[in-house]
């Protein structure tokens, strides 16, 4: 998108966006298509001009086209020699594989190449829709002239959106080690388990669960993989969350010699607090950590325009940062061992590995 | 209906603050220097401690002792024990980090603004006070071991890029990266690490960068109660062997390797630092902006209309010592090599010849402009003056840095490409996929 529109080449768009000091960056993932505007607040009018030009008046050439096809296959081809690529395509080959978030990286390229341009313009008319829109806005802005634009294109746009949306998948195990050979030193490690949804009422509880595993230095899981055997440099515990997918994983990269070592040390540290619980003063710093850096990650009007977003999409209120501090706030020792208990059974872990 | 609008408006005036980068500095009575880079509507504030001491300045057999050190420092001083640093500024929903390059080590604290002085005081203490045991260091040599396994050990073009780097600079330190080498990390020991740390680690080595909603009135004296009783050291020169002329000769590398994917194609230049030379500097920083992006005209001739690269780029290094400045060409495995090459070659000579492209040139500073109107929403702008000061952009010049660049002008940028080009590459470095590499002799005498 932004390549060329009805009445102007993409040097002319850059040129219009560098003249009224406007930027627009496209981005998606399995579950969403974003568009990123920003601009100085007295530039709103240009910014609008420019998304909407490319919103309705896309243009998409063959030319075009099959240079960027020709970019994203030698990108992606290249990132398919990085071991983590590789424990994606792992996990999606035996957790994802009846569900679109499986598909692997050689079925895309397959289908890259067969996209046509009518194919994106048929991606637009079908999925930029009224019904199929959030719109986030920061900044000093004046709302009634920001109301007046954002209408402007809501109502411009077609207002159905008819495309069904994929069923839940689940980890559906075997609850087994998968591996795969792969020529480098250190072996990359992650352990899964069948997550929660946001709104289940353990949910937070379980977030701070997987910080106090996690969080650098302190958390029981770095606590005992890093800063005591020096087994790995990082350790990662959390909850990955996506439309019709959630899981619990934990991930970490090895030396091949100590891959039974760290994977020990991870599931004794699990068995651990299954029987014994995280301690209450962990507890208490993971909490006030949790809500400090939640207070800091409202610095700029990106990282707010983005947070709006997404309590949209998981369909939160507009006031949901008030909610977080008080659920957060609220949970005691008790409730995260006994969510950490309820749903994640240190037993049932699907553990890949790749490496040597 | 997902057709909402979420609104957060009118708490900003950004316009009202669009040129404030306005940095103030001190000095302690012991030497450590003290900048200030006010923004008023932060919630959190940023502290660099910057020490100057980087791997370039390490012993031959100890390469990375100075990122060794860096990871030592988490583990606890008299004040703060073990383990004590990251629950503190765990509990006040702060965190921090380091990274070690070849000319600096600096260590960095992010938390809610009202805390700044908790970070202060863990910084002063670990300044003066660190303890270095054998209990500690074990696992974190480890650890250390892991980290440049997860880096480049992983890395598919890892021996390329090491043997690249070395053949940049066959003399001087910056030839290996800041990690070391493994048998440099298994050299590192207590007794040189505590030896390294007593050297370097003194207030008149260090410059302290704290940017918050405070000025320097509110911040200084809280620096000076935590800092001015360390008693400054008189410290080693850092003395680092200069490159030699190359007289006019290219080392060339190629690898057949069967990790990548496409060809990839480095043709590196020697490049002075110019970053103490702001006006030098940001000459620099345009060539730079001129060649690269999808509507200069390096990328629509090369890339969109013959399609001899997927990619290509132009880029300046510089320390506190001369680097290099390079241009990297990405094929895919069908692409002709030595017409990417002629043709980058060809395009060169006629900027030489002709002069750099006045739009490319003027877009590229247009962007640079643009980026003030955002200078005060959010961190982003004000770390990244933090960092051009401390790798050794002047102070003096951050508040006059929009009036600098505006003045720059394009033959002043050219004058960089003929300053650049005036001498044969000193690398090129060629990664093919297995089987595309062209058939060298020596190949056939391969078992």
């Amino acid at each position: 998108m932004g390549e060329t529109t009805q009445s102007r080449s993409r040097t002319q768009l850059q040129a219009y966006a560098r003249e009224h000091n406007v930027h627009v960056v496209f981005g998606s993932n399995d579950d969403n298509f974003t568009i990123t505007g920003k601009c100085p607040s007295h530039k709103l009018t240009e910014l609008f001009a420019l998304i909407r030009d490319i919103l309705f008046h896309s243009r998409f050439h063959d030319s075009d086209l099959t240079r960027f096809k020709n970019e994203m296959i030698a990108g992606t081809l290249q990132a398919m020699q990085s071991p983590e690529t590789q424990l994606s395509e792992l996990v999606k080959s035996v957790v994802l594989k009846n569900h679109p978030y499986g598909t692997l990286q050689k079925t895309y390229l397959a289908s890259l190449k067969n996209i046509s341009t009518a194919d994106l313009s048929a991606y637009m008319k079908t999925h930029f829709t009224q019904e199929n829109l959030i719109i986030s806005a920061c900044g000093d802005i004046d709302e009634a002239a920001l109301a007046a634009q954002v209408s402007d294109v809501i109502t411009t746009l077609p207002k159905t959106f008819k495309v069904s949306l994929s069923a839940t998948a689940h980890v559906t195990g075997p609850y087994q080690k998968h591996t795969q050979t792969f020529p480098v030193p250190q072996t990359v490690i992650r352990l899964l388990h069948e997550g929660i949804d946001a709104h289940h009422p353990d949910f937070f509880a379980l977030q701070i669960a997987m910080n106090c595993l996690s969080e650098h230095s302190i958390g029981l899981l770095s606590k005992n993989v890093r800063v005591e055997k020096g087994l790995a440099y990082g350790i990662g515990a959390g909850l990955a969350m996506s439309d019709h997918y959630n899981t619990f994983n934990i991930v970490t990269s090895t030396h091949t010699e100590s891959v039974e070592q760290a994977l020990a040390a991870i599931k004794g540290t699990l068995a651990d607090i299954y029987k014994n619980g995280f301690p209450a003063d962990l507890v208490e710093v993971i909490k006030k950590s949790f809500l400090g850096n939640y207070k800091r990650s409202f610095s700029s009007t990106g990282n707010i325009a983005a947070r709006l977003t997404n309590y949209q999409l998981d369909d939160r209120p507009v006031d949901f940062h008030n909610i977080i501090i008080e659920k957060i706030s609220s949970l005691t020792v008790d409730d995260i061992n006994k969510a950490f208990k309820k749903f994640l059974k240190p037993d049932q872990f699907v553990i890949f590995t790749v490496g040597q | 209906m997902r057709h909402i609008l979420t609104l957060l408006v009118g708490i900003f005036t950004i316009g009202s603050l669009c040129s404030a980068v306005i940095p103030q500095k001190a000095t302690l009575s012991n030497g450590m220097k003290v900048i200030v880079f006010q923004n008023p509507l932060l919630p959190s504030v940023n502290i660099f401690t910057n020490y100057d001491i980087g791997t370039a300045d390490d012993p031959a057999e100890m390469v990375g002792v100075s990122h060794m050190l860096e990871h030592m420092m988490f583990k606890g001083s008299s004040k703060y024990p073990k383990g004590d640093i990251d629950t503190i500024l765990n509990s006040c929903g702060g965190t921090c980090n380091a990274h070690t390059n070849f000319d600096h080590t600096v260590y960095t604290f992010s938390l809610p603004a009202e805390h700044l002085d908790i970070a202060l005081d863990i910084e002063a203490d670990r300044m003066e006070n660190l303890n270095i045991t054998e209990e500690e260091f074990k696992p974190e040599q480890k650890v250390v071991m892991e980290e440049r396994q997860m880096r480049l050990g992983n890395h598919p073009f890892r021996t390329s890029a090491e043997i690249c780097q070395r053949a940049l600079y066959t003399a001087h330190p910056y030839g290996i990266f800041p990690i070391g080498y493994e048998a440099h990390i298994k050299a590192y020991t207590t007794e040189a690490l505590i030896a390294h740390y007593k050297k370097w680690y003194v207030p008149n080595n260090a410059t302290i960068v704290v940017m918050g909603p405070y000025d320097l009135a509110y911040v200084l004296p809280k620096i000076e109660k935590c800092f001015s009783s360390i008693s400054s050291k008189e410290l080693p020169e850092r003395t680092r062997i200069t490159e030699p002329d190359r007289d006019g000769l290219t080392t060339t590398i190629e690898q057949e390797n069967p990790r990548a994917e496409n060809i990839y194609i480095s043709i590196s230049y020697r490049a002075p630092t110019l970053i103490t030379k702001p006006e030098a500097y940001l000459a620099m920083n345009m060539l730079e902006g001129a060649l690269n992006g999808s509507d200069r005209v390096l990328y629509q001739k090369m890339v969109k209309e013959k399609r001899l690269a997927l990619g290509v780029s132009g880029s300046y290094d510089c320390g506190k010592d001369d680097m290099d400045f390079t241009f990297t060409l990405i094929l895919s495995p069908d692409m002709n090599v030595d017409a990417a090459e002629k043709f980058l070659f060809e395009q060169l000579a006629v900027f030489l010849k002709k002069g750099l492209v006045e739009k490319d040139f003027n877009n590229a500073k247009q962007e640079q402009l643009n980026a003030f109107a955002f200078a005060m929403d959010g961190e982003a702008f004000l770390v990244s003056m933090a960092n051009s000061v401390l790798d050794g952009f002047p102070l003096e010049a951050v508040s006059k840095y929009e009036d600098i660049l505006k003045a720059i002008t394009v033959q002043q940028s050219h004058e960089m490409l003929r300053m650049v080009l005036s001498k044969p590459p000193i690398v090129i470095s060629r990664n093919y996929p297995k089987g595309k590499m062209p058939k060298r002799i020596y190949q056939k005498v391969l078992v």
